[in-house]
Protein backbone atom coordinates (compact mmCIF):
# COMPACT_ATOMS: atom_id res chain seq x y z
CA UNK A 1 0.00 0.00 0.00
CA UNK A 2 1.26 3.42 -0.92
CA UNK A 3 0.85 6.04 1.73
CA UNK A 4 0.55 9.64 0.69
CA UNK A 5 3.44 11.77 1.65
CA UNK A 6 3.93 15.47 1.38
CA UNK A 7 5.82 16.21 -1.72
CA UNK A 8 7.64 19.52 -1.93
CA UNK A 9 6.58 20.15 -5.52
CA UNK A 10 2.91 19.52 -4.82
CA UNK A 11 0.45 21.97 -6.38
CA UNK A 12 -2.65 20.46 -4.78
CA UNK A 13 -2.11 19.04 -1.35
CA UNK A 14 -4.71 17.36 0.85
CA UNK A 15 -3.71 16.41 4.37
CA UNK A 16 -5.85 14.16 6.57
CA UNK A 17 -9.08 15.44 5.08
CA UNK A 18 -12.10 14.26 7.05
CA UNK A 19 -15.68 14.90 6.01
CA UNK A 20 -18.47 13.80 8.30
CA UNK A 21 -22.20 14.20 7.91
CA UNK A 22 -23.43 13.73 11.45
CA UNK A 23 -22.39 10.21 12.36
CA UNK A 24 -21.64 9.19 8.79
CA UNK A 25 -18.02 9.76 7.85
CA UNK A 26 -17.65 10.09 4.09
CA UNK A 27 -13.91 10.82 4.07
CA UNK A 28 -11.78 9.24 6.77
CA UNK A 29 -8.51 11.12 6.62
CA UNK A 30 -7.53 11.42 2.98
CA UNK A 31 -4.11 12.71 1.96
CA UNK A 32 -3.23 13.37 -1.64
CA UNK A 33 -0.60 15.45 -3.35
CA UNK A 34 -0.75 16.35 -6.98
CA UNK A 35 1.96 18.06 -8.98
CA UNK A 36 1.24 20.82 -11.42
CA UNK A 37 0.09 19.48 -14.78
CA UNK A 38 -0.64 16.02 -13.47
CA UNK A 39 -3.84 14.19 -14.31
CA UNK A 40 -5.16 11.98 -11.51
CA UNK A 41 -7.82 9.34 -11.96
CA UNK A 42 -10.02 8.62 -8.95
CA UNK A 43 -11.55 5.17 -9.07
CA UNK A 44 -13.54 3.09 -6.66
CA UNK A 45 -17.03 1.74 -6.06
CA UNK A 46 -20.06 4.01 -5.69
CA UNK A 47 -20.14 5.65 -2.29
CA UNK A 48 -16.39 5.34 -1.85
CA UNK A 49 -16.01 9.10 -1.43
CA UNK A 50 -14.71 10.13 -4.87
CA UNK A 51 -17.40 12.74 -5.43
CA UNK A 52 -17.21 13.99 -1.87
CA UNK A 53 -13.47 14.44 -2.24
CA UNK A 54 -13.89 16.57 -5.38
CA UNK A 55 -16.73 18.56 -3.81
CA UNK A 56 -14.54 19.29 -0.80
CA UNK A 57 -11.69 20.53 -2.97
CA UNK A 58 -13.83 23.24 -4.50
CA UNK A 59 -15.57 23.87 -1.17
CA UNK A 60 -19.06 22.92 -2.25
CA UNK A 61 -18.74 20.85 0.93
CA UNK A 62 -16.97 22.10 4.03
CA UNK A 63 -14.47 19.61 5.38
CA UNK A 64 -14.64 18.61 9.03
CA UNK A 65 -10.89 18.60 9.58
CA UNK A 66 -7.62 18.51 7.71
CA UNK A 67 -6.22 20.97 5.20
CA UNK A 68 -6.46 21.50 1.47
CA UNK A 69 -3.82 23.62 -0.24
CA UNK A 70 -3.71 24.84 -3.82
CA UNK A 71 -0.33 26.39 -4.47
CA UNK A 72 0.38 28.41 -1.34
CA UNK A 73 -3.24 29.06 -0.54
CA UNK A 74 -5.33 27.11 1.92
CA UNK A 75 -8.76 26.31 0.49
CA UNK A 76 -11.99 26.67 2.45
CA UNK A 77 -10.49 27.61 5.78
CA UNK A 78 -7.70 29.37 7.53
CA UNK A 79 -5.79 27.02 9.80
CA UNK A 80 -3.50 28.57 12.34
CA UNK A 81 -1.98 27.35 15.56
CA UNK A 82 -5.11 28.53 17.37
CA UNK A 83 -7.45 26.45 15.21
CA UNK A 84 -9.37 26.24 11.98
CA UNK A 85 -11.59 29.07 10.81
CA UNK A 86 -13.96 28.86 7.87
CA UNK A 87 -13.45 31.56 5.28
CA UNK A 88 -16.12 34.08 4.37
CA UNK A 89 -18.48 33.30 1.51
CA UNK A 90 -16.80 36.05 -0.48
CA UNK A 91 -13.37 34.45 -0.25
CA UNK A 92 -14.80 30.97 -0.85
CA UNK A 93 -16.49 32.21 -4.02
CA UNK A 94 -13.18 33.64 -5.23
CA UNK A 95 -11.43 30.34 -4.54
CA UNK A 96 -14.12 28.40 -6.40
CA UNK A 97 -13.61 30.60 -9.46
CA UNK A 98 -10.16 29.13 -9.83
CA UNK A 99 -11.16 25.50 -9.27
CA UNK A 100 -13.17 24.31 -12.24
CA UNK A 101 -15.80 21.65 -11.66
CA UNK A 102 -17.60 19.47 -14.18
CA UNK A 103 -20.59 17.50 -12.91
CA UNK A 104 -21.93 14.10 -13.85
CA UNK A 105 -25.29 15.61 -14.85
CA UNK A 106 -23.79 18.66 -16.67
CA UNK A 107 -25.93 21.16 -14.75
CA UNK A 108 -26.00 23.71 -17.55
CA UNK A 109 -28.29 26.69 -17.05
CA UNK A 110 -31.36 25.69 -19.09
CA UNK A 111 -32.54 29.25 -19.75
CA UNK A 112 -29.27 30.30 -21.36
CA UNK A 113 -27.83 29.42 -24.76
CA UNK A 114 -24.62 27.39 -24.96
CA UNK A 115 -22.64 30.60 -25.46
CA UNK A 116 -24.34 32.37 -22.54
CA UNK A 117 -23.60 29.36 -20.36
CA UNK A 118 -19.93 29.56 -21.25
CA UNK A 119 -19.74 33.32 -20.71
CA UNK A 120 -21.85 33.30 -17.52
CA UNK A 121 -18.80 33.16 -15.25
CA UNK A 122 -16.80 35.92 -16.96
CA UNK A 123 -19.90 38.13 -17.28
CA UNK A 124 -21.61 37.60 -13.92
CA UNK A 125 -18.64 36.89 -11.68
CA UNK A 126 -15.76 38.81 -13.27
CA UNK A 127 -17.99 41.49 -14.81
CA UNK A 128 -16.06 41.20 -18.01
CA UNK A 129 -17.05 43.31 -20.98
CA UNK A 130 -19.75 41.48 -22.99
CA UNK A 131 -17.90 41.65 -26.31
CA UNK A 132 -14.71 40.26 -24.84
CA UNK A 133 -16.55 37.51 -22.96
CA UNK A 134 -18.38 36.59 -26.13
CA UNK A 135 -15.19 36.38 -28.16
CA UNK A 136 -13.51 34.20 -25.55
CA UNK A 137 -16.68 32.11 -25.24
CA UNK A 138 -16.75 31.44 -28.97
CA UNK A 139 -13.10 30.39 -28.87
CA UNK A 140 -13.85 27.94 -26.08
CA UNK A 141 -16.87 26.53 -27.89
CA UNK A 142 -14.69 26.06 -30.95
CA UNK A 143 -12.12 24.32 -28.77
CA UNK A 144 -14.72 21.76 -27.63
CA UNK A 145 -16.02 21.47 -31.21
CA UNK A 146 -19.34 23.25 -30.72
CA UNK A 147 -18.96 26.65 -32.37
CA UNK A 148 -22.02 25.93 -34.51
CA UNK A 149 -24.17 25.27 -31.41
CA UNK A 150 -23.50 28.62 -29.72
CA UNK A 151 -27.10 29.81 -29.96
CA UNK A 152 -28.68 26.47 -28.98
CA UNK A 153 -30.29 25.97 -25.61
CA UNK A 154 -29.03 23.01 -23.52
CA UNK A 155 -32.13 20.92 -24.17
CA UNK A 156 -31.45 21.17 -27.90
CA UNK A 157 -28.08 19.48 -27.38
CA UNK A 158 -27.17 15.85 -26.84
CA UNK A 159 -25.72 14.75 -23.52
CA UNK A 160 -22.18 14.70 -24.89
CA UNK A 161 -22.60 18.17 -26.35
CA UNK A 162 -24.00 19.49 -23.08
CA UNK A 163 -21.05 18.08 -21.18
CA UNK A 164 -18.62 19.70 -23.62
CA UNK A 165 -20.38 23.03 -23.07
CA UNK A 166 -20.06 22.43 -19.31
CA UNK A 167 -16.31 21.87 -19.72
CA UNK A 168 -16.03 25.08 -21.74
CA UNK A 169 -18.00 26.91 -19.04
CA UNK A 170 -15.52 25.76 -16.41
CA UNK A 171 -12.52 26.61 -18.60
CA UNK A 172 -13.88 30.12 -19.18
CA UNK A 173 -12.85 31.00 -15.62
CA UNK A 174 -9.25 30.03 -16.43
CA UNK A 175 -9.07 27.65 -13.48
CA UNK A 176 -5.83 26.47 -11.89
CA UNK A 177 -7.26 22.98 -11.45
CA UNK A 178 -10.10 21.11 -13.11
CA UNK A 179 -12.21 18.56 -11.24
CA UNK A 180 -14.34 16.11 -13.19
CA UNK A 181 -17.00 14.23 -11.25
CA UNK A 182 -17.81 11.15 -13.33
CA UNK A 183 -18.19 13.31 -16.43
CA UNK A 184 -19.25 10.48 -18.72
CA UNK A 185 -21.42 8.39 -16.40
CA UNK A 186 -24.69 9.97 -17.53
CA UNK A 187 -23.89 9.73 -21.24
CA UNK A 188 -24.95 7.47 -24.05
CA UNK A 189 -22.09 5.15 -24.99
CA UNK A 190 -21.69 6.84 -28.41
CA UNK A 191 -21.06 10.25 -26.91
CA UNK A 192 -18.61 9.16 -24.20
CA UNK A 193 -15.60 9.35 -26.53
CA UNK A 194 -16.25 12.90 -27.72
CA UNK A 195 -16.24 14.06 -24.09
CA UNK A 196 -13.15 12.03 -23.21
CA UNK A 197 -11.36 13.49 -26.22
CA UNK A 198 -12.07 16.99 -24.97
CA UNK A 199 -10.86 16.08 -21.48
CA UNK A 200 -7.72 14.58 -23.00
CA UNK A 201 -7.13 17.80 -24.92
CA UNK A 202 -7.51 19.82 -21.71
CA UNK A 203 -4.97 17.54 -20.04
CA UNK A 204 -2.56 17.93 -22.95
CA UNK A 205 -2.78 21.69 -22.54
CA UNK A 206 -1.06 21.21 -19.17
CA UNK A 207 -4.06 21.50 -16.86
CA UNK A 208 -3.80 19.93 -13.43
CA UNK A 209 -6.81 17.69 -13.04
CA UNK A 210 -8.61 15.15 -10.94
CA UNK A 211 -11.15 12.94 -12.60
CA UNK A 212 -13.49 10.55 -10.85
CA UNK A 213 -14.28 7.95 -13.46
CA UNK A 214 -15.43 4.45 -14.24
CA UNK A 215 -13.74 4.61 -17.66
CA UNK A 216 -10.77 2.40 -16.91
CA UNK A 217 -9.49 2.66 -20.43
CA UNK A 218 -9.37 6.42 -20.12
CA UNK A 219 -7.70 6.18 -16.70
CA UNK A 220 -5.05 3.86 -18.16
CA UNK A 221 -4.20 6.01 -21.11
CA UNK A 222 -4.89 9.55 -20.04
CA UNK A 223 -3.98 9.78 -16.36
CA UNK A 224 -0.55 9.96 -14.77
CA UNK A 225 -1.65 8.55 -11.45
CA UNK A 226 -4.60 6.60 -10.19
CA UNK A 227 -6.08 6.67 -6.73
CA UNK A 228 -8.29 3.78 -5.66
CA UNK A 229 -10.74 4.71 -2.93
CA UNK A 230 -13.11 2.67 -0.86
CA UNK A 231 -15.27 3.55 2.15
CA UNK A 232 -13.87 7.06 2.42
CA UNK A 233 -10.23 6.01 2.38
CA UNK A 234 -7.47 5.71 -0.14
CA UNK A 235 -6.72 2.02 -0.50
CA UNK A 236 -4.03 2.30 -3.12
CA UNK A 237 -2.41 5.00 -5.20
CA UNK A 238 0.43 5.22 -7.63
CA UNK A 239 1.32 5.45 -11.29
CA UNK A 240 -1.71 4.50 -13.38
CA UNK A 241 0.34 1.92 -15.24
CA UNK A 242 1.04 0.22 -11.90
CA UNK A 243 -2.32 0.57 -10.08
CA UNK A 244 -4.47 -0.34 -13.05
CA UNK A 245 -2.39 -3.17 -14.50
CA UNK A 246 -0.72 -4.66 -11.45
CA UNK A 247 -2.39 -3.47 -8.25
CA UNK A 248 -0.74 -4.24 -4.94
CA UNK A 249 -3.88 -4.62 -2.87
CA UNK A 250 -6.25 -7.53 -3.21
CA UNK A 251 -9.23 -5.16 -2.90
CA UNK A 252 -8.13 -3.05 -5.84
CA UNK A 253 -7.52 -6.17 -7.91
CA UNK A 254 -11.02 -7.42 -7.10
CA UNK A 255 -12.55 -4.09 -8.01
CA UNK A 256 -10.77 -3.91 -11.35
CA UNK A 257 -11.63 -7.51 -12.17
CA UNK A 258 -15.29 -6.91 -11.39
CA UNK A 259 -15.40 -3.71 -13.38
CA UNK A 260 -13.52 -4.82 -16.43
CA UNK A 261 -14.45 -8.47 -16.47
CA UNK A 262 -14.87 -8.54 -20.22
CA UNK A 263 -12.12 -6.07 -20.95
CA UNK A 264 -9.55 -7.81 -18.76
CA UNK A 265 -9.32 -10.76 -21.10
CA UNK A 266 -8.15 -8.48 -23.88
CA UNK A 267 -5.18 -7.18 -21.89
CA UNK B 1 -91.56 44.78 -19.82
CA UNK B 2 -89.60 42.53 -22.22
CA UNK B 3 -87.41 39.78 -20.81
CA UNK B 4 -84.43 41.03 -22.80
CA UNK B 5 -83.95 44.43 -24.37
CA UNK B 6 -81.03 44.72 -26.79
CA UNK B 7 -81.16 48.50 -26.81
CA UNK B 8 -80.60 48.57 -23.03
CA UNK B 9 -77.79 46.06 -23.41
CA UNK B 10 -75.96 48.15 -26.02
CA UNK B 11 -76.69 51.32 -24.13
CA UNK B 12 -75.06 49.80 -21.02
CA UNK B 13 -72.17 48.38 -23.00
CA UNK B 14 -70.78 51.86 -23.68
CA UNK B 15 -72.29 53.68 -20.73
CA UNK B 16 -69.72 56.01 -19.10
CA UNK B 17 -70.60 54.70 -15.62
CA UNK B 18 -69.86 51.12 -16.67
CA UNK B 19 -66.69 52.05 -18.56
CA UNK B 20 -65.39 54.06 -15.62
CA UNK B 21 -66.19 51.12 -13.34
CA UNK B 22 -64.41 48.74 -15.73
CA UNK B 23 -61.34 50.95 -15.77
CA UNK B 24 -61.34 51.04 -11.94
CA UNK B 25 -61.59 47.24 -11.83
CA UNK B 26 -58.67 46.88 -14.23
CA UNK B 27 -56.26 49.25 -12.55
CA UNK B 28 -57.25 47.99 -9.11
CA UNK B 29 -56.58 44.41 -10.20
CA UNK B 30 -53.24 45.17 -11.82
CA UNK B 31 -52.02 47.49 -9.07
CA UNK B 32 -52.97 45.22 -6.17
CA UNK B 33 -51.68 42.10 -7.91
CA UNK B 34 -48.39 43.88 -8.58
CA UNK B 35 -48.16 45.00 -4.95
CA UNK B 36 -49.09 41.51 -3.78
CA UNK B 37 -46.34 40.02 -5.97
CA UNK B 38 -43.77 42.40 -4.47
CA UNK B 39 -44.99 41.80 -0.92
CA UNK B 40 -45.46 38.05 -1.44
CA UNK B 41 -41.95 37.70 -2.92
CA UNK B 42 -40.42 39.54 0.03
CA UNK B 43 -42.37 37.34 2.46
CA UNK B 44 -41.31 34.19 0.54
CA UNK B 45 -37.65 35.26 0.60
CA UNK B 46 -37.86 35.89 4.34
CA UNK B 47 -39.44 32.44 4.70
CA UNK B 48 -36.45 30.87 2.94
CA UNK B 49 -34.00 32.17 5.51
CA UNK B 50 -33.06 29.22 7.64
CA UNK B 51 -34.00 30.32 11.12
CA UNK B 52 -36.74 29.57 13.62
CA UNK B 53 -37.93 33.18 13.67
CA UNK B 54 -38.20 33.73 9.91
CA UNK B 55 -39.90 30.42 9.29
CA UNK B 56 -42.35 31.16 12.13
CA UNK B 57 -43.06 34.59 10.68
CA UNK B 58 -43.68 33.10 7.25
CA UNK B 59 -46.04 30.43 8.46
CA UNK B 60 -47.92 32.86 10.70
CA UNK B 61 -48.25 35.42 7.92
CA UNK B 62 -49.58 32.94 5.39
CA UNK B 63 -51.92 31.32 7.89
CA UNK B 64 -53.37 34.62 9.10
CA UNK B 65 -54.05 36.34 5.79
CA UNK B 66 -55.22 33.19 4.11
CA UNK B 67 -57.60 32.23 6.88
CA UNK B 68 -59.47 35.54 7.09
CA UNK B 69 -62.03 36.37 4.38
CA UNK B 70 -61.25 39.31 2.13
CA UNK B 71 -64.64 40.81 2.92
CA UNK B 72 -63.84 40.82 6.64
CA UNK B 73 -60.39 42.32 5.97
CA UNK B 74 -61.90 45.11 3.86
CA UNK B 75 -64.56 46.00 6.39
CA UNK B 76 -61.98 45.80 9.17
CA UNK B 77 -59.64 48.20 7.34
CA UNK B 78 -62.40 50.63 6.44
CA UNK B 79 -64.73 50.49 9.43
CA UNK B 80 -62.87 49.02 12.39
CA UNK B 81 -59.53 50.82 12.12
CA UNK B 82 -61.09 54.29 12.61
CA UNK B 83 -62.06 53.13 16.11
CA UNK B 84 -58.30 52.83 16.72
CA UNK B 85 -57.75 56.28 15.26
CA UNK B 86 -56.54 55.10 11.84
CA UNK B 87 -58.67 56.47 9.05
CA UNK B 88 -58.21 55.08 5.54
CA UNK B 89 -59.98 56.39 2.47
CA UNK B 90 -62.08 53.94 0.45
CA UNK B 91 -59.37 53.64 -2.16
CA UNK B 92 -56.62 53.13 0.42
CA UNK B 93 -58.62 50.47 2.26
CA UNK B 94 -59.42 48.72 -1.04
CA UNK B 95 -55.80 48.69 -2.22
CA UNK B 96 -54.38 47.57 1.12
CA UNK B 97 -57.06 44.91 1.63
CA UNK B 98 -56.70 43.42 -1.84
CA UNK B 99 -52.91 43.47 -1.58
CA UNK B 100 -52.77 41.84 1.85
CA UNK B 101 -55.31 39.14 1.13
CA UNK B 102 -53.55 38.16 -2.11
CA UNK B 103 -49.98 38.24 -0.79
CA UNK B 104 -49.96 34.84 1.01
CA UNK B 105 -51.05 33.08 -2.20
CA UNK B 106 -48.26 34.77 -4.13
CA UNK B 107 -45.80 33.96 -1.34
CA UNK B 108 -46.68 30.27 -1.57
CA UNK B 109 -46.30 30.31 -5.37
CA UNK B 110 -42.93 32.07 -5.16
CA UNK B 111 -41.69 29.79 -2.41
CA UNK B 112 -42.62 26.60 -4.26
CA UNK B 113 -41.28 27.92 -7.58
CA UNK B 114 -37.94 28.80 -6.02
CA UNK B 115 -37.61 25.40 -4.41
CA UNK B 116 -38.59 23.73 -7.69
CA UNK B 117 -35.31 24.94 -9.25
CA UNK B 118 -32.91 22.02 -8.71
CA UNK B 119 -30.19 22.47 -6.10
CA UNK B 120 -27.76 21.37 -8.81
CA UNK B 121 -28.29 24.80 -10.38
CA UNK B 122 -27.09 26.43 -7.17
CA UNK B 123 -24.07 24.12 -7.08
CA UNK B 124 -23.12 24.71 -10.69
CA UNK B 125 -23.35 28.46 -10.10
CA UNK B 126 -21.33 28.35 -6.90
CA UNK B 127 -18.74 26.17 -8.63
CA UNK B 128 -17.92 28.99 -11.04
CA UNK B 129 -17.66 31.46 -8.19
CA UNK B 130 -21.08 33.14 -8.21
CA UNK B 131 -22.30 34.70 -4.98
CA UNK B 132 -25.80 33.99 -3.62
CA UNK B 133 -27.41 37.24 -4.83
CA UNK B 134 -26.03 36.78 -8.34
CA UNK B 135 -27.25 33.19 -8.40
CA UNK B 136 -30.70 34.25 -7.25
CA UNK B 137 -30.99 37.05 -9.79
CA UNK B 138 -29.52 35.49 -12.91
CA UNK B 139 -29.88 31.74 -12.47
CA UNK B 140 -32.65 30.80 -10.05
CA UNK B 141 -35.17 33.63 -10.47
CA UNK B 142 -35.54 33.37 -14.26
CA UNK B 143 -36.15 29.64 -13.93
CA UNK B 144 -38.55 30.07 -11.00
CA UNK B 145 -40.45 32.76 -12.89
CA UNK B 146 -41.26 30.35 -15.67
CA UNK B 147 -42.65 27.92 -13.11
CA UNK B 148 -44.58 30.68 -11.32
CA UNK B 149 -46.33 32.24 -14.31
CA UNK B 150 -49.19 29.74 -14.82
CA UNK B 151 -50.28 29.81 -11.15
CA UNK B 152 -49.81 33.61 -11.05
CA UNK B 153 -52.14 33.81 -14.04
CA UNK B 154 -54.76 32.10 -11.89
CA UNK B 155 -54.20 34.71 -9.25
CA UNK B 156 -54.88 37.49 -11.76
CA UNK B 157 -58.27 35.98 -12.51
CA UNK B 158 -59.02 35.52 -8.82
CA UNK B 159 -57.96 39.07 -8.04
CA UNK B 160 -60.08 40.43 -10.90
CA UNK B 161 -63.13 38.78 -9.38
CA UNK B 162 -62.17 39.76 -5.84
CA UNK B 163 -62.22 43.47 -6.74
CA UNK B 164 -66.03 43.20 -6.86
CA UNK B 165 -65.96 42.87 -3.07
CA UNK B 166 -64.67 46.40 -2.57
CA UNK B 167 -68.14 47.55 -3.65
CA UNK B 168 -69.12 46.75 -0.06
CA UNK B 169 -66.95 49.60 1.23
CA UNK B 170 -68.53 51.79 -1.47
CA UNK B 171 -65.79 51.81 -4.08
CA UNK B 172 -67.32 52.15 -7.53
CA UNK B 173 -65.72 49.45 -9.60
CA UNK B 174 -67.39 47.46 -12.37
CA UNK B 175 -69.88 45.61 -10.18
CA UNK B 176 -70.98 48.62 -8.15
CA UNK B 177 -71.20 50.73 -11.31
CA UNK B 178 -73.46 48.10 -12.81
CA UNK B 179 -75.55 48.03 -9.68
CA UNK B 180 -75.84 51.84 -9.72
CA UNK B 181 -77.10 51.73 -13.25
CA UNK B 182 -79.85 49.25 -12.42
CA UNK B 183 -81.10 51.59 -9.69
CA UNK B 184 -82.08 53.98 -12.48
CA UNK B 185 -83.83 51.65 -14.94
CA UNK B 186 -84.31 48.35 -13.07
CA UNK B 187 -82.89 46.38 -16.05
CA UNK B 188 -80.71 44.06 -13.99
CA UNK B 189 -80.34 41.28 -16.55
CA UNK B 190 -78.85 43.47 -19.31
CA UNK B 191 -76.61 45.31 -16.87
CA UNK B 192 -75.18 42.20 -15.26
CA UNK B 193 -74.71 40.59 -18.69
CA UNK B 194 -72.56 43.55 -19.70
CA UNK B 195 -70.52 43.26 -16.50
CA UNK B 196 -70.09 39.53 -17.04
CA UNK B 197 -68.96 40.13 -20.59
CA UNK B 198 -66.30 42.59 -19.44
CA UNK B 199 -65.04 40.23 -16.73
CA UNK B 200 -64.77 37.49 -19.34
CA UNK B 201 -63.05 39.83 -21.81
CA UNK B 202 -60.44 40.92 -19.27
CA UNK B 203 -59.69 37.30 -18.40
CA UNK B 204 -59.41 36.36 -22.08
CA UNK B 205 -56.92 39.15 -22.82
CA UNK B 206 -54.85 38.11 -19.81
CA UNK B 207 -54.85 34.50 -20.96
CA UNK B 208 -53.53 35.55 -24.37
CA UNK B 209 -50.70 37.52 -22.77
CA UNK B 210 -49.85 34.63 -20.51
CA UNK B 211 -49.79 32.16 -23.39
CA UNK B 212 -47.44 34.43 -25.33
CA UNK B 213 -45.08 34.57 -22.35
CA UNK B 214 -45.16 30.81 -21.84
CA UNK B 215 -44.51 30.19 -25.51
CA UNK B 216 -41.52 32.48 -25.45
CA UNK B 217 -40.04 30.49 -22.56
CA UNK B 218 -40.79 27.15 -24.14
CA UNK B 219 -37.63 27.66 -26.21
CA UNK B 220 -35.65 26.44 -23.26
CA UNK B 221 -38.21 24.70 -21.13
CA UNK B 222 -38.67 21.03 -21.81
CA UNK B 223 -42.29 20.12 -21.30
CA UNK B 224 -44.42 22.58 -23.21
CA UNK B 225 -46.19 20.86 -26.05
CA UNK B 226 -45.69 21.69 -29.69
CA UNK B 227 -42.36 23.46 -29.62
CA UNK B 228 -40.79 20.48 -27.91
CA UNK B 229 -41.25 18.04 -30.77
CA UNK B 230 -40.04 20.62 -33.29
CA UNK B 231 -36.87 21.14 -31.33
CA UNK B 232 -36.24 17.48 -30.82
CA UNK B 233 -36.09 17.03 -34.57
CA UNK B 234 -33.35 19.60 -34.89
CA UNK B 235 -31.35 18.22 -31.95
CA UNK B 236 -30.80 14.62 -32.81
CA UNK B 237 -27.50 15.14 -34.53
Amino acid sequence: MTMATDSPGAFLQLRDVVKAYGHYVALKGVSVSVEKGQAIALIGPSGSGKSTLLRCINTLETISSGTIMVGDEEIGANTTSSGRKKLSEKVLARQREEIGMVFQSFNLFPHMTALDNVTSGPRLVREQDAGKARKQGMELLARVGLADKAENFPRQLSGGQQQRVAIARALAMQPRIMLFDEPTSALDPETVQEVLNVIREVRDSGMTMLIATHEMDFARHASDRTIFMEAGQIVEQGASSKVLFDPETERCRQFLAGLTGVEATTH
Amino acid sequence: MNVWDWSVFFHNLVHPTILTGLWTTIWLTLLTLFLAIVLGTVVALIGRIDSFLTRGFYQGYVAFFRATPLLVQLVFLYSALPQMGIRLSVVEAAIIGLMLSESPYVAEIVRSSLSAVPTAQWEASRAIGMRPLTIMRFIVFPQALRIAVPPLGNEFVRQLKNTSLVSVISMTELFRATDNLTQANFRVLEALSVATLYYLGATAIWTLLQNAFEKRNSRWFADTGVQKTENLKTTAV
